[in-house]
């Protein structure tokens, strides 16, 4: 327990070395530039201030902007745990209908999300459009990190329960679903992580005045790389902070699994 | 081969690598090669140019112009700011404030004005009735926003502004997201001529500064006689456009893929064959923009000050009496 502790201060520790250095660094090349299209440290943390006192040029607040990101991309992101899941628990089970299928499966996969956009916004209106690119982005990495768990579930798992008279639904909720959950979690924190990227993305399709990337273009339109910055960094903190989230959740789920030490 | 030898080799080399370096323009004899920053959708507005590029007047004065198409004048500043782009045509507004944040350029000639109409659903008759509606518009930092805020601002209503690239708002409107567009002619002619909108208002006032040519710092300074030979090929096209509507209309028309009786309408919101800058409409709009935060006063100071500094009608003043 205390040396776990230690362990602990001693990562804090280095967190706050490595964030110190990063930060001289940062002013330094800042300094050595000279531009006002390369904000110091300084500058950016006064952006910071300055949206958090007075809201952005519209007046909305930058709560406001993480609040509509935050919704689209988790409204996306379950629409693709939901059916990423249930579409790779299909195809990793019936090897014969991946097999069918993966003509048209494989190359939509490499088909970039931003390459959906003009679609989107003929198709689609609205949240939809925001909702379906941060889908598309991030249902891929589900779907493969669920086909990839499922054909790793241990024969011999299945063989036994099996020779204990245990029938098809009770292998697949109760053997195999189990066994595969460590990479599923595994295919959602990258697909999450696809997600918060493809924001930017689709919130420069337009047609709606909050959310971080839309902020990030208004400030971009107006050259305050300051403001920009302030909007990647932002949706580096939330980012960060989600992908901790799923992390313990993963530690708490699958205590079991010891992890791998070199 | 010895050292010696095999180090003058490299310099002589290395010369030539820089001297053929596109980094920036270079005129080589009598020719130069420019690096112009356009607009997506905007060759009715920009026709001088274009006009420049499809009757030679360009090539006369021994410019290669490179055209780079960009989503909005922003984009265009941006791209500028990096040093990409030798010229660019965006609107008057957005290359001053651009200038207030530090971009190296001065404005050489307008390219158009009005050119900023906001064009409505039927049922919209006054602007009163604009209250609460969602308008389209390109960007936060258009000179199209500006003059929604300045709407908002002298008929005292409120309106929300939707974003979204210019040609995307077409689709917005006819899906019904949006209840009019504020942008540039001929998307929003578009919109009247296709989607059954109606203008609402033309620009801020009649004869308001809209598009201007701005050139860079670095070739004002190294290359002047480069400036003074784009401007001459542009007030060509300019000279072109008002002695030939008809063929202007149609080269635009092939250009963008629309009809000619749709560019005729547009035309009728934008005018093109006034070249100086029209100061006292450019300063207003800085100053909305003041107002509104998205320009700091301390970039510019004073407004007016601010204007005349920032443009540079020597060249066209010159242009004009080399043409006479």
């Amino acid at each position: 327990m205390r040396a776990a502790a230690v362990r602990g201060l001693r990562v804090f520790a280095l967190n706050v070395v490595v964030l110190a250095a990063a930060w001289v660094v940062w002013d330094f090349t800042a300094r050595a530039a000279h531009s006002s299209f390369f904000p110091s440290p300084v500058s950016v943390a006064q952006a910071f201030r300055e949206i958090l006192a007075a809201g952005d040029v519209q007046g909305h607040q930058l709560w406001a902007h993480i609040g509509a990101s935050l919704v689209r991309v988790f409204v996306g992101f379950a629409a693709a745990a939901v059916t990423g899941v249930a579409l790779g628990m299909v195809l990793g089970l019936k090897r014969g209908v991946y097999d069918s299928t993966k003509s048209i499966l494989e190359p939509m996969r490499f088909i970039p999300p931003i390459a959906w956009i003009p679609l989107a916004i003929v198709l689609l209106r609205g949240f939809s459009r925001y909702a379906f690119i941060i889908w598309i982005g991030a249902f891929f990495p589900i779907l493969v990190g669920t086909m990839a768990g499922i054909q790793r579930v241990s024969p011999l798992l299945v063989e036994v329960s099996k020779a204990f008279g245990a029938r098809r639904p009770f292998i697949v909720f109760k053997v195999v679903t189990p066994g595969a959950l460590p990479e599923i979690v595994a295919g959602m924190r990258i697909g999450l992580g696809v997600g918060w990227m493809c924001i930017v993305a689709a919130e420069m399709i337009g047609g709606e005045e909050l959310g971080l990337g839309r902020l990030m273009m208004n400030y971009a339109d107006l050259l305050r790389v300051d403001m920009v910055i302030v909007g990647m960094i932002t949706i580096g903190i939330i980012g960060y902070a989600t992908n901790e989230l799923l992390l313990l959740l993963e530690q708490r789920l699958f205590a079991w699994r010891r992890a791998v030490k070199v | 081969m010895n050292r010696r030898q095999f180090l003058q080799g490299a310099s002589a080399l290395g010369a030539a690598g820089l001297i053929a370096s596109p980094s920036t323009s270079r005129a080589q004899g009598n020719k130069a090669t420019v690096r112009m920053g356009d607009i997506v959708a905007a060759d009715v507005v920009y026709i001088a140019p274009v006009l420049a590029m499809e009757k030679g007047f360009f090539a006369e004065e021994g410019l290669d112009v490179k055209r780079s198409v960009y989503a909005n004048g922003p984009a265009v500043t941006q791209h500028m700011a990096s040093g990409e782009l030798d010229i660019g045509m965006a609107a008057t507004f957005v290359l001053l404030t651009a200038k207030a944040q530090g971009v190296d350029l001065t404005l050489v000639m307008s390219l158009a004005k009005d050119n900023a109409p906001l064009a409505v659903r039927k049922d919209i008759k006054t602007f009163a009735d604009l209250n609460g509606k969602r308008i389209g518009t390109p960007g936060l930092g258009t000179v199209h926003d500006i003059n929604l805020n300045y709407i908002e601002k002298t008929h005292n209503v409120t309106v929300k502004h939707v974003y979204g690239k210019i040609t995307d708002l077409l689709i917005y409107f006819e899906k019904g997201e949006i209840d009019g567009l504020v942008g540039w002619e001929p998307v929003v002619g578009e919109a009247v001529y296709r989607l059954g909108a109606v203008y609402l208002a033309k620009s801020m006032r009649p004869g308001s500064e809209s598009q201007a040519l701005a050139v860079s710092g670095k070739l004002i300074r190294e290359q002047p006689d480069v400036v003074l030979r784009v401007v001459r090929a542009y007030l060509k096209g300019n000279r072109y456009f008002e002695q030939n509507f008809d063929d202007a209309v149609n080269i635009a028309a092939k250009r963008l893929q629309k009809p000619p009786d749709m560019i005729r309408l547009a035309y009728g919101q934008v005018t093109i064959t006034k070249p100086y800058i029209e100061r006292a409409s450019t300063q207003e709009a800085i100053e909305i923009a003041i107002e509104q935060k998205k320009v700091r006063k301390e970039a510019v100071g004073d407004p007016a000050a601010f204007v005349n500094k920032a443009i540079d009608e020597s060249f066209l003043k010159k242009a004009e009496a080399t043409l006479k």
